[in-house]
């Protein structure tokens, strides 16, 4: 088997649900060996999960759980218990990087504070993700994902402006701390190699959103003119199309190609030689001022062709025009397949199904097929005994004190 | 420990908008070199709109100018809060990369650097002269990260686009919005981008971890529109397990009630309430005093609250419409009840949390003043991170790194200003 990126990382897993097993996801998925501690009995809450693969809740049938825990290792573990406690510590020993994304008192209640982590092992990396944080006042509030979009800056951006905000749906800010957390673990292993030591590193969800790139536009928008980015009464940039809608921008973006040259374009495009004398249209912000007129031309040409057809005649003309893709639409999508995003992963609970793979293609250090996510205490013998060198009468007494 | 963990690596920025650029940024945060290589012949798009003079009366109205206090100044270009605070941590140069000499000058900083990432046109650089083979010609560990809006194969690779055409793209508009389903009612957002940018840097490090071990770089292809697609993972699993196609839900959510977002006192004043299971529901009745109508039938589990939240919101309502989303915050979080208020960036600025975190720091740039900006999200016990630069202006590290790093006499830098190689303002050139 090809070398990977990261086969030298061992990484141990305390994480739960979304944020924390996201981040180890991607190292598992570029190499790392992550060995994925769970609860005995119960596992990983996400287990229980949906959805459910046809319906059936099963702790190795959920879509979510399956998804996120590939390629690693399973044990199981009880961390309330002084043995496991222990043991722990002896798998500490050899391990690069401890991720949990528990509640801040949590690691400290099990003695496992990072003062604790780092007398065992002096290198290790301890990644902590949290809804707020280590610190502050708000430390040890609850939240679920509604509470985190919402207390970060673009809840109250999002919808229209005389109804209820809208927030994101599924598990966005928590997937997003653990792809940032993923980042800031690979940098403090390799600030450890420089130091000789490792530390801790503290990843708030509400502050990754805050510091993403359409946080920092906000923030520094409004710091710097008073401006506030606010609902609206809709958005002219998704439009209807014969068979469903597209992301089409009439009037121009600043992040597009300059204005004028995207102006000649859109003209060309629908054909309409006329606009180019328009006095309406004639600059960025008199097409900005006059965009519901602009709207009122392009939408007929809009709703005789399919998202499709828009598409592939918009980009021949180098207009930036794209469909607007349900969740068969994306996995069924040309583009996706001929790159093979979506991977196919046999697990013996379900089958092989199709995941969604991950995004980088490295040339060097491809990623391998992708492993399916563990059973519950899959590899106890492996680790227990093939590492650790428990044998099986050991490991019995473990597993009949709720231990293991 | 005095050292960032980052120290001694040096990046090339060489994207534009904001995937690229973002993601340099978080290197540079980690402490990273980074040089960020514009032009003056080109506009950087999140340098926002106005260029040279010329361009002011036709472009975006003074009414939507977010430059310090509504001030374009001179030089706009460098007082763009969004460029500012989002290229913190970086040097900036410009090269003409149209010029055999900016190419060259280009290949010169390649020789001496350990990642490229650019997130151009699928091509672009192969057309620049700047392909991979090349690059890795002169510098065998070099690592390549190259992320055009759908990557470098596929039948689409040639597709142009910004991070809201990523947003239609993902499948996700189709998941979010009202219950009516009508995208036309929510703004499409940028958060590829931003995933995007994170994502380069990780695999930029990942690849430096295996340099380590062998001594070679590599070459790595990302898509944009890839780098979102497993933050969607349940809604793809549904329809691979069980064929069903995902459609928006407003507020509310496929288990917990009640789950919304509830008007408060004031306006456009908003709580997010979510009550995930009966102990919950129990806590939340208690911490809202109890009323009559909370100990129904009808909202006794989880399930039956499901199905009657149409009637229970409205009562949730009249008890917030009361009070502040701070005040119902304070209430039911004391419950142990998910509850936030919808903040904005007024109301964030003033967070007591995010204050007692450090969140925003004093920085003042060359060009714009002095502000408060987000410093860097994630918090580092022994070597923590700061906002060492702001954002560079146009070509503000030229000397430094063409003469300090490459070795340019004053006399040949000098030329190059004359030929318009680089320079630190555009040319009117940069406003086509």
């Amino acid at each position: 088997m090809p070398d990977t990126a990261l086969s030298d990382i061992k990484v141990l897993d305390l994480t739960h649900h979304v944020a924390g097993p996201y981040c180890t996801k991607l190292l598992a998925d570029y190499g790392a060996e992550v060995i994925k501690v769970e609860p005995p009995g119960r596992g990983d809450p996400a287990r229980n999960v949906g959805p459910f693969y046809r319906d059936e809740p099963h702790p190795d049938k959920s879509g979510l759980f399956l998804h996120l825990n590939t390629n690693k290792l399973g044990i199981t573990l009880n961390l309330k218990t002084p043995e496991g406690v222990r043991i722990f510590k002896e798998l500490l020993e050899n391990v690069d990087v401890v991720v949990e994304n528990f509640a801040p008192r949590v690691m400290p209640g099990f003695g496992l504070s990072y003062e604790e982590l780092a007398k065992v092992n002096p290198w290790v990396i301890m990644t902590s993700i949290s809804n707020f944080g280590q610190t502050g006042p708000y430390r040890d509030f609850v939240a679920t994902e509604i509470t985190l979009y919402a207390m970060e800056c673009h809840m109250a951006q999002t919808g229209l402006l005389d109804r209820e905000p809208i927030y994101l749906g599924g598990a966005i800010s928590q997937y997003l701390a653990g792809n940032t957390a993923a980042l800031a673990t690979m940098a403090g292993i390799m600030g450890a190699r420089l130091q000789g030591e490792g530390q801790q590193i503290d990843v708030s969800i509400v502050e990754s959103w805050l510091g993403t790139g359409a946080g920092i536009a906000s923030l520094t928008k409004y710091i710097y003119s008073g401006l506030l980015e606010k609902r609206a009464s809709g958005t002219g940039r998704i439009l209807p199309a014969l068979d469903g809608f597209v992301h089409f921008v009439a009037a121009g973006a600043g992040a597009g190609p300059p204005p004028q040259r995207e102006w000649s374009r859109l003209v060309k495009l629908l054909d309409m030689p006329e606009l180019l004398d328009d006095e309406r249209f004639a600059t960025f912000a008199a097409r900005s001022e006059n965009v519901g007129e602009l709207l009122n031309l392009v939408r007929p040409w809009l709703t005789e062709r399919t998202k499709f057809e828009i598409t592939r005649l918009s980009q021949a003309e180098r207009v930036f025009a794209a469909p607007l893709l349900t969740v068969d639409e994306v996995v069924n999508d040309p583009h996706n397949v001929a790159r093979g995003f979506f991977e196919e992963v046999d697990h013996p609970a379900t089958g092989p199904l199709r995941y969604p793979g991950a995004p980088a293609k490295m040339t060097e250090t491809p990623r391998p097929p992708a492993r399916p996510a563990p059973m519950l205490g899959q590899h106890n013998d492996e680790m227990y005994s093939g590492r650790l060198g428990y044998s099986k009468i050991d490991l019995v007494r473990l597993r009949e004190a709720g231990i293991i | 420990m005095s050292r960032l963990p980052l120290e001694g690596f040096r990046v090339i920025d060489g994207g534009d908008v904001l995937a690229g650029p973002y993601g340099c940024t978080l290197l540079g945060d980690l402490g990273a070199e980074v040089i960020r290589v514009e032009s003056i012949q080109r506009g950087a798009r999140w340098r926002g709109q106005l260029r040279t003079p010329a361009t002011r009366p036709a472009s975006i109205s003074p009414a939507n100018w977010t430059y310090p206090d509504g001030i374009p100044g001179e030089r706009p270009y460098n007082r763009e809060p969004k460029y500012n605070g989002s290229n913190r941590n970086k040097m900036g140069i410009t090269l003409n990369l149209a010029h055999p000499r900016g190419i060259d000058l280009f290949k010169q900083l390649v020789a001496v650097s350990d990642v490229i990432i650019e997130n151009f046109a699928a091509g672009v650089y192969e057309k620049l002269g700047l392909g991979y083979e090349v690059l890795s010609g002169i510098n065998p560990g070099i690592v390549v990260v190259s992320m055009p809006l759908l990557g470098n194969t596929g039948p689409y690779r040639a597709h142009r686009g910004m991070g809201t055409d990523l947003d239609a793209l993902s499948g996700h508009i189709s998941l979010r919005g009202y219950s009516d389903g009508d995208p036309t009612k929510v703004q499409p957002h940028y958060h590829s981008d931003s995933v995007s940018g994170m994502t380069a840097a990780f695999a930029a490090l990942a690849a430096l971890n295996y340099r380590r071990r062998t001594g070679k770089g590599q070459f790595i292809d990302i898509s944009e529109g890839e780098t979102f697609l497993p933050h969607l993972g349940e809604a793809f699993m549904d329809y691979t397990m069980n064929g069903r196609v995902g459609r928006p839900m407003g507020n509310a959510h496929p288990t917990m009630a009640p789950h919304g977002c509830y008007r408060c006192q004031g306006e456009d004043s908003w709580v997010t309430i979510a009550v995930p299971n009966d102990q919950a529901w129990a806590r939340f009745r208690h911490a809202i005093g109890d009323p009559g109508w909370a100990a129904e039938d009808r909202f006794a589990d989880a399930v039956s609250r499901r199905n009657n939240q149409a009637e229970l919101n409205p009562l949730i309502e009249e008890w917030t419409i009361q009070r502040s989303p701070w005040e119902v915050m304070r209430l039911l979080q004391a419950a142990k009840v998910p509850a936030g208020p919808v903040q904005n960036a007024e109301e964030i600025l003033v967070d007591p949390h995010l204050k007692a975190r450090g969140f925003f720091d004093l920085a003042t740039h060359k060009e714009a003043g002095t502000h408060l900006y987000p410093r860097p999200s994630w918090k580092f016990n022994k070597t923590p991170l700061s906002i060492r630069m702001l954002g560079p202006v146009l070509g503000e590290h030229n000397s430094q790194i063409l003469g300090g790093l490459l070795g340019l006499s004053e006399a040949e830098i000098g030329e190059l200003e004359h030929q318009q190689i680089i320079g630190t303002e555009y040319l009117a050139a940069a406003d086509q």
